[in-house]
């Protein structure tokens, strides 16, 4: 019997093709209790969270102008760091020490916690009891793309899968006819290699879904009807397993005979089969393809949701519509059971008046946010959905070097990220910046070791989670990383 | 202190000549390493730090070792005593710091006698202490053994003279069968019979071409009763431009090609396509693979200059750029990262990447190997090169505006005036150290200066947009204007004649004319700097913490295997002999004889070295990327890792048969490759029952070995796969009859189109437009080259419902059905039957089974009924497109049976 580290090890070479879900699903990893014996362990024994919502601020949203802040800096306004602070800032391009520019927004403390959060969320502010404020975020990229891609990917090389490809290897989807790992994105580009799945297959890419019109593909041609599509459907699988005839039952005998049925693995059967078991595969895929274009629709179908969840998310305001309707559609794809879901939301590249622009931002993303935590939390959802929310570095203290308007530019080495839901210990923050908010000072978390939590909440132990890739084996977090154990309290 | 240890060493020469001079003067006898320093060494030093486990990692045994070459942390300074690292523990106070660790201090005489020896120029005795070979008897590190005997047919040694030659149609000298049988009556397999005809031509032809045969093809070859017929087939195919199309393919997945730059701006590189094409004509001229080999590596090096020569050099070039990079050293370093990795995966099929940070964990490769590989690199860089080639100058001169030219000229005199403000003010902002160091000749730098004027050089190196910003205000609104028009022109008319290269002025004879680069923030190209730049360690593999300079050289491991006929005889060093760079530690032993004598190694000799007939890796890992790519598993299962942790050959004799084979037929490809198809191992039937597996006792015999080791691989079935994204496209697009046969060019969807362009084409797949991350649909849905961020050596196979729905509703597959339909109903005319019959044939090559023609009729009769009172929606697809559709979706189409 083969362990299912040896699965998870498995080179594209020999089987690495069927998807992992598909193998644990047979072995009843999915089982009520989510207790797994075998190799891939559950580190401990409460798994905190099923499935995870990843907000992306891509642009960097400015930590001390939402949930960090900083009196010295309002005195301070115009003048240059101290230097006794100044010393203690990593020197990185982009990081002026002179011209602090004081933060427009007012903070207020909320909850029982008294968390302080901007003007700029006014409505996620009511919910910083069931969030934790990660105020020590950094790293040392100051540009985009690397620091998306070390945010998203662990490396800043963008050749690595993407934090979602790996849960969805890792853990597969709940739901067949939906893809594991969806995408989620508003008007621009989203870099590839944040949701690509590097040396892993393509099966686990993210799949984009257009908040609009869902996934690629899904209708039907034009001038086909279902009656149409159905007796296609009938007739290739029909040919199909002529295709797949009598030599592939014959090995399937066999293997029953030799190994029983849950061991479909044995080295010296699988060649015998395992093109035929991806051939079946295959033929699996157009049912499961089927399904998913006569199920997503309706998932994707948000007018069956009532007005009030509409008002909720804000969808019936413009200037909130557009997440309002991306927030809703992940609520519904977690209940379907997607494991993971990134919304990209762009736009946080507030060089020049950041007045305007994250004002701008916030305003559309504040409401649809709070709404979403709300909402999994009266369903009960929130329990089990880890959701994560920041950019890919946060915004200086100082002001950008010749904008027009106020702005601030790129700084990774201080800012906030925050965590709700999935075990999370809600109404706590976690590490310091210094007295202008520029770098981390105390507890400082690298987003490895941000992927290092989310992973623990799922269960997944970061050094078990492997891939044998160019005969080396392959980690999630392959320059380190450490679970911050206080997230979960 | 540390940083100033290390860096301190990058300039070593200068310093150590002018110590050495001027200590040589203040004192009467030099040190003599056996006389002084090793009784010195062995009495205190060696009871820990010696051999191959010694103390924290030190060993003071070996000279490199003393200069930090693995460690990256040197314990002298040579010529300076006082800067030296071992000086300040031998000296210390600290009882927790101070060497020896026991014992009594060192004496203060034997302190200076140590002092006096680095001052001098750490003088070593090779003969008492060489430097350890670094061996290792893996077997891919062994020399090609000679193969077996078979029989009276034997095979000379790659190396001795050969009156081998390949001809067409010469297929009596098989011995792959050979291996492979004696293979399977060893496990007790029984090999499977030759499948049939319509199989064998179909197999062939999407091996070979990529494509379908044609259904005149396979009636021919059905029909032909010639001994010969089959051989006769394999020679058409492989003389089919075709071949050169689908191959090129497979090797454009190892060179990690691509045409865009990648990374966050990942500008296009609208001249990258000449490379492929060149691949493409290499494997259809069958060209040799040594000389495949050089051009791709030393294309710019090589005499006489011929612009294949430098296309090829496209390879090299296919490393990404992360052209917005503001860290030059950074950006060139990842340049020169991606380009080592690639050479070595490709063809040493080793994974040298490990050894950029650490000593490779289970091949016996260091650190210090994997720098040493890097430096043939330094001094050159993927940049836009003129091509000179008369025809294409004289096409383009005469479609280009007679405007243009005094256009660009009027752009360059602009931004030299405003490159001269731009360089006056950066000198106004440099530092006296600076300026100083920048001004003083190259030559006379010392290591400080050299280390400011390096990174003087790189203030200096604008970009023209930062230029733009030094424009004068008089000169702004002439300066954009002639900007513009430069663009409109470019925009509406051919560029010059240009492609993607590697040129390295340093090494290069040729004076090429390297274009402006296209990026963001480029890498910058200098004539002047480049030849300038050293390979050297970087420790952890950070960019900015520099450890020793290295020179070009191989790796260690294979010095013991190639017998170099011009090995040098070790003698005692002595740095104030004729030693170009002190660091250059590898006289005896660590310089092959293929390097040039000069002090710098040209990569030229690299290519020579890995195409030397004795060379252990480059035909074996070539060979078995073929026998791969032919049965997608190859006989070593991880072609890109011939180390300690590959996979084993699954028939060792047999690679190295191949091997040899392919050096004694003077590294011909399609020799290799005709072998292998031809052999009666090529043409068993894929499916077979095996009633010898039934029985548990006789599967007992099936050793349990690695998990590479499968039935299949033992061979005694053909093993069927899924046919790789390019060939399903390229196989709808022929069975439609669409399929364009234009072949090579520039690439459909590129700069100046959209993306989406390439979806509609009707090209082969090979011809759509590479954009990193952004591949067309087909090559994204079916595990084909996405980010092509490194050598691939073998594709996924995975299946989604994603892919599914693509081949149900995409416009593409509904296109290709409706013309099928066409052409069906064309040559069948109305008849059911003999429409699905013709669909069969077309589509599958072969005649539908008593079940299949029933069901597609079936099909067909009831969806006409279904439509007799008139069609449900205005597009309504006929029957038959939906039948054709239905054909074009099955699991038979996409896979090589």
């Amino acid at each position: 019997m083969i362990s299912r580290r040896e699965i998870l090890k498995r080179s594209p070479l020999s089987f690495g093709t069927i998807a992992l879900a598909e193998l644990l699903r047979r072995d009843g990893l999915f089982a009520a209790e989510r207790t797994v014996a075998g190799s891939l362990r559950r580190p401990h024994t409460s798994v905190t969270a099923r499935s995870v919502i990843f907000i992306f601020q891509g642009g960097g949203p400015s930590q001390v102008d939402t949930f960090d802040p900083k009196p010295l800096l309002q005195e301070l306004h115009g003048r240059d760091v101290p230097e006794s602070i100044g010393r203690l800032i990593p020197k990185i391009a982009r990081s002026p020490l002179n011209n602090l520019l004081a933060s427009p927004w007012k903070f207020r403390q909320y909850g029982e916690s008294g968390i302080p959060v901007s003007e700029l969320h006014p409505e996620l502010g009511r919910c910083v009891d069931d969030m934790c404020v990660i105020r020590s975020c950094q790293h040392d990229s100051p540009i985009h793309a690397p620091a998306e891609f070390i945010a998203t990917t662990g490396t800043q090389v963008g050749d690595r899968p993407s934090l979602g490809a790996w849960l969805t290897y890792g853990l597969g989807s709940e739901n067949s006819d939906l893809p594991g790992f969806v995408v989620l994105k508003t008007g621009e580009t989203v870099r590839p290699p944040a949701i690509g799945t590097g040396f892993l297959p393509a099966q686990f890419q993210g799949v984009l879904v257009d908040s609009q019109k869902g996934i690629p593909n899904l209708t039907l041609p034009e001038g086909f009807t279902r009656a149409d599509r159905e007796s296609q459907l009938r007739l290739l699988e029909t040919l199909n397993r002529e295709h797949l005839g009598k030599s592939s039952a014959e090995s399937r005998e066999m293997r029953v005979k030799a190994n029983g049925p849950a061991t479909p693995l044995d080295p010296r059967l699988s060649a015998l089969d395992s093109f035929d078991s991806e051939l079946e595969a295959r033929i699996k895929s157009y049912e499961l393809a089927y399904r998913m274009q006569k199920s997503a629709p309706a998932i994707f179908d948000l007018t069956r949701e009532s007005s009030e969840t509409h008002s909720l998310y804000g969808i019936d305001q413009k200037e909130t519509a557009e997440y309002g309707r991306i927030c809703l559609l992940s609520r519904r794809l977690i209940e379907q059971g997607v494991r993971f879901i990134q919304i990209r939301s762009g736009g946080w590249d507030s060089h020049s008046d950041i007045e305007a622009e994250h004002g701008k931002k916030c305003r559309a993303l504040d409401k649809p946010l709070a709404a979403l935590l709300t909402d999994l939390k009266r369903r009960g959802l929130l329990d089990e959905t880890l959701v994560v929310c920041g950019g890919e570095f946060g915004r200086t203290p100082a002001s950008q070097r010749g904008a027009s308007k106020p702005g601030r530019d790129h700084s990774p080495s201080g800012y906030t990220t925050w965590l709700a839901g999935g075990g999370v210990r809600g109404g706590q923050i976690i590490g310091r910046t210094d007295e202008v908010g520029y770098s981390a000072v105390e507890r400082p978390v690298h987003p490895n070791d941000l992927h290092a939590t989310i992973l623990y909440a799922l269960g997944l132990d970061q050094h078990e989670l492997v891939y044998e890739h160019h005969n080396r084996r392959e980690l999630v977090t392959v320059n380190g990383g450490k679970v911050v154990n206080e997230v979960f309290g | 202190m540390l940083m100033r240890f290390l860096t301190s060493l990058l300039f070593l020469a200068g310093v150590a000549y002018a110590c050495a001079d001027d200590s040589a003067t203040a004192r009467p006898a030099k040190i003599d390493f056996r006389r002084d320093v090793f009784p010195i060494l062995s009495r205190r030093c060696w009871e820990c730090h010696l051999g191959g486990d010694a103390s924290a990692g030190l060993r003071l045994d070996v000279r490199e070792e003393w200069l930090g070459e693995t460690t990256g942390r040197p314990l002298v300074v040579i010529g300076k005593s006082t800067k030296s690292r071992v000086v300040e523990v031998v000296e210390a106070r600290d009882p927790k710091v101070v060497m020896p660790a026991e014992g009594e201090r060192l004496k203060p005489a034997e302190i200076a006698t140590l002092r006096r020896w680095i001052d001098e120029g750490l003088a070593w005795d090779d003969e008492l202490l060489p430097t350890p070979k670094v061996k290792s008897d893996h077997w891919a590190f062994q020399p090609l053994k000679r193969p077996p005997l078979f029989g009276n047919r034997t095979r000379p040694s790659p190396g001795e003279p050969s009156s081998t030659s390949s001809k067409s149609g010469d297929f009596g000298d098989n011995g792959i069968d050979e291996f492979i049988f004696a293979k399977h009556r060893e496990m007790e397999l029984s090999p499977a019979d030759e499948a049939d005809r319509w199989t064998l031509i179909r197999r062939l032809s999407l091996d070979l071409l990529g494509l379908p045969p044609s259904r005149e093809d396979v009636e021919e070859f059905v029909a032909d009763e010639s001994p010969d017929a089959y051989e006769r087939v394999v020679d058409r195919l492989l003389a089919s431009p075709a071949y050169g199309e689908r191959w090129a393919r497979h090797w454009l997945d190892v060179a990690r090609w691509a045409e865009s730059e990648g990374y966050e701006s990942n500008h296009p590189r609208p001249f990258a396509w000449r490379y492929r094409d060149y691949v493409i004509d290499a494997f259809n001229s069958d060209k040799p693979f040594d000389e495949f080999l050089k051009q791709q590596i030393a294309g710019d090096e090589l005499q006489p200059y011929s612009e294949e020569n430098l296309i090829a050099t496209g390879f090299l070039a296919a490393a990404r750029i992360s052209s917005n990079e503001e860290d030059k050293w950074r950006q060139r370093n990842d340049v020169l990262v991606d380009i080592t990795n690639a050479t070595a995966n490709a063809f040493l099929g080793l994974t040298m990447q490990c050894a950029q940070c650490h000593n490779h964990k289970t091949d016996p490769i260091t650190t210090r190997d994997y720098y040493r590989l890097q430096a043939f690199f330094v001094t050159g860089q993927p940049v836009d090169v003129a091509l000179r080639d008369p025809a294409l100058r004289r096409d383009f001169e005469m479609r280009r505006p007679p405007e243009y030219e005094p256009a660009l000229a009027l752009r360059e005199s602009l931004l030299e005036s405003a490159r001269r403000r731009f360089n006056d003010e950066t000198r106004r902002s440099l530092t006296p150290d600076e300026r100083a160091a920048y001004d003083t000749p190259a030559e006379e730098r010392n290591f400080e200066q050299e280390r400011l004027a390096r990174l003087v050089d790189l203030k200096f190196q604008a970009s023209v947009n930062v230029l733009d910003r030094y424009i004068p205000e008089s000169d702004r609104k002439l300066y954009d204007e002639t900007k513009k028009k430069i663009a409109e022109i470019e925009k509406s008319s051919p560029r010059i004649p240009q492609t993607f290269a590697f040129y390295s002025p340093a090494t290069s004879p040729h004076r090429l004319d390297v274009l402006p680069s296209l990026g963001f923030y480029p890498l910058p190209f200098s004539r002047e700097a480049l030849p300038r730049e050293r390979g050297g360690l970087k420790i952890r593999g950070d960019v900015h913490n520099i450890g020793p300079v290295v020179t070009a050289g191989v790796p260690a491991v294979f010095e013991s295997s190639l017998v170099a006929p011009r090995q040098e005889s070790p003698s005692t060093r002595h740095a104030t002999e004729s030693r170009t760079t002190s660091s250059d530690t590898s006289s005896s032993n660590a310089r092959s004889a293929f390097l040039s004598p000069r002090d710098r190694a040209t990569r030229l000799d690299l290519a020579n070295w890995l195409t030397d007939p004795r060379h252990p890796l480059t035909a074996r890992v070539w060979v078995n990327r073929l026998w791969q790519w032919h049965y997608r598993t190859g006989l070593v299962a991880t072609s890109d890792d011939f180390g300690l942790r590959g996979a084993k050959p699954s028939h060792p004799e047999l690679l190295d048969w191949l091997a040899n084979e392919m050096i004694v037929s003077d590294w011909n490809t399609k020799h290799i490759q005709r072998l292998i198809v031809t052999s009666r191992a090529y043409r068993m039937q894929s499916r077979v029952e095996r009633p010898e597996l039934r029985d548990a006792s006789q599967r007992e015999k099936v050793p349990p070995e690695s998990q590479f080791s499968t039935l299949s691989t033992h061979l005694s079935s053909f093993p069927r796969r899924r046919v790789e994204a390019e060939v399903l496209r390229d196989t709808q697009l022929a069975v439609a009859g669409l399929l364009e046969r234009r072949i090579g060019g520039q690439s459909v969807g590129g700069p100046g189109d959209s993306l989406d362009v390439r979806e509609k084409s009707n090209r082969r797949n090979l011809y759509l437009f590479q954009k990193r991350g952004q591949p067309p649909s087909m090559q994204s849905l079916f595990d084909g080259p996405n980010e092509a961020s490194e050598s691939c050596p073998l594709r996924n196979v995975s299946t989604t419902p994603l892919s599914a729905l693509f081949l149900l509703n995409n416009e593409f597959a509904i296109r290709c059905g409706i013309a099928l339909a066409v052409r069906i109903e064309s040559l069948a005319g109305p008849d059911h039957e003999r429409q699905v019959d013709l669909l069969f044939r077309e589509v599958l090559s072969r005649r539908p089974n008593e079940t299949e023609k029933l069901k597609a009729r079936q099909f067909l009769d009831e969806e006409t009924v279904k439509r007799s009172g008139g069609p449900a929606t205005p597009n309504a697809p006929t029957p038959l497109q939906l039948l054709c559709h239905v054909m074009m979706s099955l699991n038979e189409l996409s896979s090589l049976e």
